[in-house]
Formats: structure tokens, sequence, C-alpha cells
């Protein structure tokens, strides 16, 4: 009879590397099976085998079924791997073949499998080895260039092309390499071409979200791009007109010059000195508001303390408690200036600072950048509107000879500056004696008429530019789009700091100057304001008597001198 | 025009709150960004960290949040007014005692 003894330990020996190899054998045989049904239905037969060990974070499976190579074969591209025998059998290459997988090799660790590409897409790889983008892997470049997956993400999760992108997602395609300086500088590129792209008003839009502005392939083109030297480059100079007029209908070579990856400020002496100009103007000027409103609000706050009780009598009960101040065409014409300007304010702005945090959300509240572009228009139309009435109302005037010239600027007024800042330090203790329009509205009134002529003329520049470039020389239209923003950012700060200190945030106003809204003035604020107009309205109060003599001490007739004594 | 004043006031109390939540850093960004672009024009790109260049961004952000919140309180101050005299039209109407003679006793 047999024993049940333990087996000697030689044959225990024997025995565990039997079972270990049927323990090891059975995931892996079952493991093609188990990968295989991670996969779609319709994946074909052999994709699972490579799946038992290459998986994620290495190869995302998921992704994979959702691309447009999910019905292909593993082998199909790594040509040469399969499961029994995990080693490459490549078919032999052609020496140029071989040549490029060298290259490939110093970028990708299966360089071989790019060769796969031109299988099925052997028009786009024709056209990429013979662009710019390809000939690294011909001649001796200072850097390896691009590869397919460096476009197009990785072969595994390539989507479909007509698969929504947004705009901002292909352009940040190229930013990878053209807005990496080490690599710039390795390859011997020049210029900075993704600031400038995103400092012009196509990649301001792209970064406000629009899908209409074109990312760098639209322009500059996709598998068959080319040096801009190239004659075949869309961007020559001979098709360049072409290229914009894709979108631009009617565009010109005038009009493509202004679009360069140039700095607007660097492309000609025009605009730089429009961009010179303007930056100091807005600088001085907002500094010289500024400390006018400071000195104002010290003045303000200084009198407000030391105003005693019945220092001010109270005016004559005969006087009416206002007067008009505006009439309603100059309210219609003002509510019409501050509608417009607010909203080319809301609307513009996200534009000229796009790379600003909140501008996207911004943009998106006013309904995206291009429905901004279309109220940005329309209020644009109410404030040039809002000027002609204006103008109407004066010629309206005139011919009435009802038209006063006391909106013009007299020297008086330099006076009045100066009295004014005097006053403002204390130097002087009363204000300076203010006609109907003192030199701050006058400021006010005159810097409207500049910023609507500036406003409307760069504005139409940038509304009609293929009409304009066409005209004019193309720095011309690049200096109308500089003074544009510039100015705009001077008017927005002037109009919301220094104008509406003036008439609703100044101490003696606050909370508001209702003129603006029901047309009148309180006759005790005209008084202190405008006093000239005030006497001249109601009568200059009499002069102040002369000061009584002393009177004589009193003598006391019992110490009368005598007479001659 | 007392009512319309303290109306006036509180639409501003409120359009100052509204700023100070919402919009106190998107005005401070903003007008840092502006005077960053005075600064690059006056002393050219890249700006340079100096004390000029700095004085200036910090006065454009000054005027960014002082221009935003001037918006806010006007704004404020105008609504405040339009509903205190809605309010007061209402209260009018609805308190205007009858015009018609009390009728004396005999």
């Amino acid at each position: 009879m047999p024993s049940f003894e333990s087996p000697p330990a030689s044959h225990r020996a024997r025995a565990a590397p039997r079972w270990a190899a049927l323990a090891l054998a059975v995931p892996l045989l079952c493991a093609p099976a188990i990968a295989e049904a991670t996969l779609r239905p319709d994946a074909p037969s052999g994709a699972g085998a490579c799946l038992v060990c290459h998986r994620a974070p290495s190869f995302d499976g998921e992704a994979f079924k959702k691309s447009v190579h999910a019905e292909l074969a593993c082998a199909d591209c790594h040509d040469g791997f399969d499961y029994q025998a995990h080693s490459v059998k490549t078919s032999e290459l052609s020496e140029g073949d071989a040549s490029q997988v060298k290259k490939l090799a110093t970028r990708s660790a299966a360089p071989q499998a790019f060769l796969a590409c031109a299988t099925c897409h052997s028009e786009e790889t024709e056209q990429v080895q013979s662009s710019a983008h390809g000939a690294w892997l011909k001649e001796e470049r200072k850097s390896a260039g691009p590869l397919c997956s460096d476009c197009h993400g990785s072969p595994h999760s390539i989507l479909k092309a007509a698969s929504p992108k947004l705009t901002a997602a292909r352009s940040a395609v190229c930013t990878r390499c053209h807005d990496n300086a080490d690599f710039l500088k390795q390859s011997g590129l020049s210029g900075d071409p993704v600031p400038t792209y995103r400092d012009s008003v196509h990649g301001r839009l792209v970064v406000l979200g629009s899908e209409r502005a074109p990312a760098c392939q639209d322009c500059h083109g996709t598998h068959a791009i080319a040096r801009m030297g190239d004659p075949a480059s869309p961007l020559a100079l001979p098709t360049r007109a072409g290229t914009c007029g894709k979108c631009h209908e009617g565009a010109n070579e005038g009009f493509a010059a202004t679009m360069t990856h140039t700095p607007l400020a660097q492309a000609h002496p025009g605009p730089h000195w429009t961009h010179i100009f303007f930056s100091y103007l807005t600088t001085l000027t907002l500094l010289g508001l500024s400390l006018h409103i400071l000195l104002d609000l010290g003045a303000e706050l200084r009198v407000r303390f030391r105003r005693k009780k019945g220092q001010h009598p109270a005016l004559p009960a005969s006087l009416p408690k206002s007067v008009q101040r505006l009439d309603i065409h100059q309210r219609i014409q003002h509510w019409m200036l501050i509608s417009s300007v607010l909203l080319l304010v809301f609307t513009g702005w996200p534009l000229r600072a796009a790379s600003v945090g909140p501008s996207r959300g911004l943009a998106g509240l006013l309904g995206g950048p291009h429905l901004s572009g279309i109220l940005h228009r329309i209020a644009a139309v109410v404030m040039i509107a809002a000027g002609l009435y204006h103008l109407g109302y004066l010629a309206w005037l005139w011919r009435k000879k009802k038209l006063h010239l006391n909106m013009l600027p007299a020297p008086k007024d330099l006076v009045h500056l100066m009295h004014n800042l005097s006053y403002f330090l204390g130097l002087r203790r009363e204000k300076p004696h203010f006609d109907r329009f003192s030199y701050v509205e006058k400021f006010d009134y005159w810097a409207v008429f500049w910023g609507v002529a500036i406003m409307a003329g760069t504005g139409f520049v940038y509304w009609f530019p293929t009409q304009f470039a066409g005209n004019m020389p193309y720095w011309v239209v690049n200096a109308a789009q500089l003074a544009h923003g510039e100015e705009a950012t001077l008017c927005a700060l002037a109009l919301f700091v220094w104008h509406f200190y003036n008439v609703h945030l100044r101490p003696s106003i606050f909370p508001m100057n209702w003129a603006w809204l029901n047309g009148h003035i309180s006759t005790e604020a005209l008084k202190e304001e405008h006093p000239a107009e005030f006497d001249r309205m109601f009568g200059a109060p009499p002069p102040a008597p002369a000061p009584s003599p002393a009177p004589a001490p009193a003598v006391d007739p019992a110490n009368k001198p005598e007479p001659g004594k | 025009m007392r009512k319309h004043n303290k109306a006036s006031l509180v639409g501003v109390a409120l359009g100052l709150l509204i700023f100070l939540t919402m919009a106190l850093l998107p005005s401070l960004v903003y007008g840092g960004y502006a005077g960053l672009l005075l600064a690059g024009g006056i002393f050219g790109t890249p700006v340079e960290p100096s004390v000029l260049a700095r004085g200036l961004v910090a006065f454009g952000m000054i005027l960014g949040v002082v221009a935003v919140a001037s918006i806010f309180a006007v704004g404020g101050a105008a609504l405040g007014a339009l509903v205190g005299s809605l309010f007061e039209k209402a209260s009018e109407v609805a308190g205007t005692p009858s015009k018609e003679p009390v009728p004396q006793k005999k």
C-alpha cells in the first residue's frame, strides 16, 4: 500500500515549480480575454493581448475606445509587436525611412510607429514632410521638430477633426513650442509670435472665447505650413491678402500689412509715437486731475469743519428755491451720452484687457465677444447721434440768437485755476467768482468733444478696417487702433474719477447733483458754485458799507484842555 | 428733496456694498493693468520694476478702484432716488385726504 507520508523533499522541490508555473499561466492565459472584455465590442481581436501589460497611466484604454483609432489593432501601427513574441520584427526599412526613424527616435520611444501614420494619412504625411515642420527629418537642424503627436495629441486618443475644439485649444497647440523661450533660442527662431498674437485683436478675441477669430492654423496653414519667406506660404506677400480675405471680405495688400507679429507700436514710427504720445497724455492728465481732486477734497473738508453757524446766512425768501441749469435738450443729450459711454466701456474694456482674469467672464455676461462687439457698435452710434444732436442744438440756438459763447475757454479761466489752487492750499479765503461755466465744466465739455472725435474716428477704422486700409497707409490704421484703446483708457478714467467727483461725489454736492435728471440747481448751490451767474440773475448784493471811523473817545468836560494850552 | 437724499444715501451704501463684494478685486486688477500699459508706453517694454513704474501701476490701481466705486455709488444713488420718489408718489396717492368739505354741525 502506498504510504501517505509527505513526499520526499526532492519530490516536493520538483512539484513546486510546476504549481508555480500553473498558477502563473492561468491568469496569463486568461488575461487577454479579460482585457478583451474591456474593449469595444467591435475592437479588433488580439488588441486585448497588449492591454495585459499596457494599461493606465501609460495607455488610456477608455480614451482609446473613443478615439478614431479604436478599430485599429496595436500591431497596425506598432509594426512587429505581438503578444506571443514581444520583440520587434519590423519589415525592412528603406534608407529614407531608416534615417527618419533614427531622427524620430530622439523624440519618441516608438519612432517606427510614426511611419505608420503615412499608411492611412499619406497626403498629410507628405505635406508635413515637405513643410517647415518636416524639414528636420531631412536636414540637419539645430533642434528636433514636431511629431504628429505634438499637434494632434497621443495617437491613442485622437478625436475626429470635426470634433468641436475650441479655437483657444487649437492655438495652444502651437504655443507649446513657439512660446517656449528655450526652444526658440535652440532652434534659432526669431520674434515673439505668441505674445504678439495674444496682443492682437485676433488673440484677444480668442482669449475671450471667440470661435470665429482665427487660431494660428487658420492663417499659417496646417500640415503644409511653410516659412514666411516661402512663396508657398499662405502669408507670403502675393497671397496674404487672399488669406485675410477668407474672413475679411475685400481685404487687400494694405489690410494684410496691418496684421503682423510685430507689436503695433514697433511696426512703424507712426504707431510708435502715437503710443508714446497717448501714454504721456493719459498719465499726465490723470495725475493732474487727481491732484486737483485731492486738493479740492481737502479744501471742502477744511471748510466743513471750520464753518460756523450763521456764517452763511440764508438767502432771501423772495428768491426761488431752484433755477434751471440744463434744458430738456441738454438733458437728453446727456442721457444719450451717459448710456452710450457706459455701454461702450463695459463692452470694450474686456477686449482691451483680454488677458486680465475677469475679462472673459465679463464678456460672457454680455453674450460673448461678438455680441459685445455688436452692442459696442450700437452704443457708438448712440454716442455719435448725441454729438450730432448737440451740434444741431447749437445751430438752432445760433439761429434763434440764443447761443452764448460762455463755454469757450478764456484767459480768465487760467486766472481762476490759479486762484482756485491758491484757495485749495489755504492761501486765499474765497473761491474764484465763477460764472455760469467754470474752467472745470469747460474742461469736461471740450474733453468730450476731443474724446468723441478721437473715439468715433478711430472706432470707424476698427469697424471698417479693409476700407480704411485700402485708402491709407497701413501704419495709419495701426496708429488709429492704438489710439482707440489708449484714448478709451483716458476717457473712462477721467469720466468716472474726475467728472463724477466734481458733479456727484464732492462733499458739498454728495450724493448727487440732480441737474442731469431734473435740470435744476438749487439757488444756494448756484450762489456757492457760480456766484457771478447768481449775481447776474438776482442782482449783485449791495457793496459792503465802508467801515465807520472809530468813534472819538469821550472827553470829560472837566478835563477838557483850555484853548491855547 | 430731503427724502430723495435719504433714499439716495441708502442707494449709495448698497452700491458700495455690492462694489466691495463683487467689484473691488477686478477693479484693482484692471486699474493695475491700465497702469502697466502706461508704464510700458513711458518706460518701454518689458517694464522694469523701478520705483516710478511701480508707482504708476499703484496709481492705476487706485484710479481703477475709485472709478469703479464711483460708478456703483452714483448708480446706487440714482436708483435710490428713483425708488424713493416712487415710494413718495405711492404714499401720496395712498394717503391723499378727501378734499370735500366736512359738513359742519349746526
